[in-house]
């Protein structure tokens, strides 16, 4: 009965199955932490999933496999991504000249500086190569990392601020007074993490560069690749 | 939903075969997300479209797709480990790094133009 639940659990049924729970189960631990930062249910996913396959002894060939049905709508979405910033395209109208510059500096500067200081610290270039993706957003450095011969996985896990991040629920509530005293940049980036969280109008604008920026970067990375 | 969906796929399917005809070195969902970019600008498509709440469904759970190519880092454990310092290190420094600079770029060019667009004070008051 043993080796029948086993194969059951380790067929692609089975491994979509532990996937799907893991993600439900990482929503329910966010709703119940109130969004804590920790609670991330691609993390807590990622977890049940790498210790499910890890205790069943299936290889990640075998899971990636099994799992092509959620990856694929990878493709899907990452076309999606043009709602979002079809629907901020009004908002930008008049900024697109800064906007354009700051998000091509940005991007060089993030891909230059992430490659450099990972070489000088002793990684190898595979290495530097994924950590070149990370300015990018998930799904375009998954692709990327990919293209320009670096590991796809790693660039879907090393960290980046999230479109849609959760904030701690004394966060939310904006604060008239919470601009005042501080700097413009600090400003910014608060009204971006708040208008990415309750589509406020206030400080969207960062939030549209923040956004975009993720977007926006995987040219650069591109050609940086081409260029090497 | 699968009328949407269906749009997505087939967006999807054009930006791949420019990708594959020119040769450029983007990802065909990457060149599908620009064409249904200029669709959507061309079209002026509101909330109501197909494509817009198949879309928007996709992107609200982004995150579970990313699930199996993330797993894959439980075969990369020994690397991270061997180069978690220069891993962290440039994550971080080239984090804020571009975060600092393409703030005080954009707000620079601003000014720089001459035309402000200043909605950053009015941070809070309510729609």
């Amino acid at each position: 009965v043993t080796d029948t639940v086993l194969d059951v659990l380790r067929s692609p049924l089975g491994l979509l199955a532990i996937t799907l729970g893991g993600y439900q189960l990482g929503r329910w631990l966010q709703a119940r932490t109130g969004g804590h930062a920790l609670a991330q249910p691609v993390l807590v996913t990622i977890v049940v999933a790498g210790v499910a396959i890890t205790l069943l002894d299936v290889d990640y060939a075998d899971y990636r496999s099994g799992t092509e049905l959620i990856a694929f709508w990878l493709g899907p979405a990452t076309v999606a991504l043009a709602i979002p910033l079809h629907r901020q395209a009004d908002r930008l109208k008049g900024f697109v000249v800064p906007l354009l510059v700051a998000i091509t500096v940005g991007a060089a500067v993030s891909i230059v500086s992430g490659a450099l200081v990972a070489r000088a610290l002793g990684a190898d270039e595979l290495l530097e190569k994924t950590l070149a993706t990370k300015a990018a957003t998930t799904p375009v450095a998954i692709a990327v990392a990919d293209a320009a011969g670096g590991i796809p996985p790693l660039a879907a896990v090393f960290p980046r601020p999230r479109r849609g991040r959760r904030l701690p629920r004394h966060r939310r509530v904006p604060d008239a007074a919470g601009g005042r005293g501080r700097g413009r940049l600090r400003r910014a980036v608060d009204g971006a993490d708040r208008a990415r969280d309750q589509r406020a109008p206030a400080g969207a604008r960062a939030a549209d560069v923040l956004i975009t920026s993720r977007v926006a970067a995987f040219p650069l990375g591109a050609t940086a690749h081409a260029l090497a | 939903m699968i009328a949407g969906l269906t749009w997505l796929v087939a967006f999807q399917l054009l930006g791949e075969l420019i990708v594959r005809l020119t040769d450029i070195p983007v990802p065909g969902p990457v060149a599908g997300m620009l064409c249904l970019f200029v669709f959507l600008r061309l079209r002026k498509y509101d909330d109501s479209g197909s494509v817009v709440r198949a879309g928007s469904a996709l992107l609200r759970h982004l995150q579970l797709f990313f699930v199996p190519a993330g797993v894959g880092v439980v075969a990369y454990l020994a690397t991270i480990r061997e180069d978690a310092l220069p891993i962290g290190v440039s994550m971080l420094v080239s984090w804020l790094l571009a975060l600092a600079v393409v703030g005080w770029t954009a707000v620079g060019l601003e000014r720089l133009l001459g035309r402000p667009r200043d909605d950053l004070p009015q941070l809070g008051e309510g729609p």
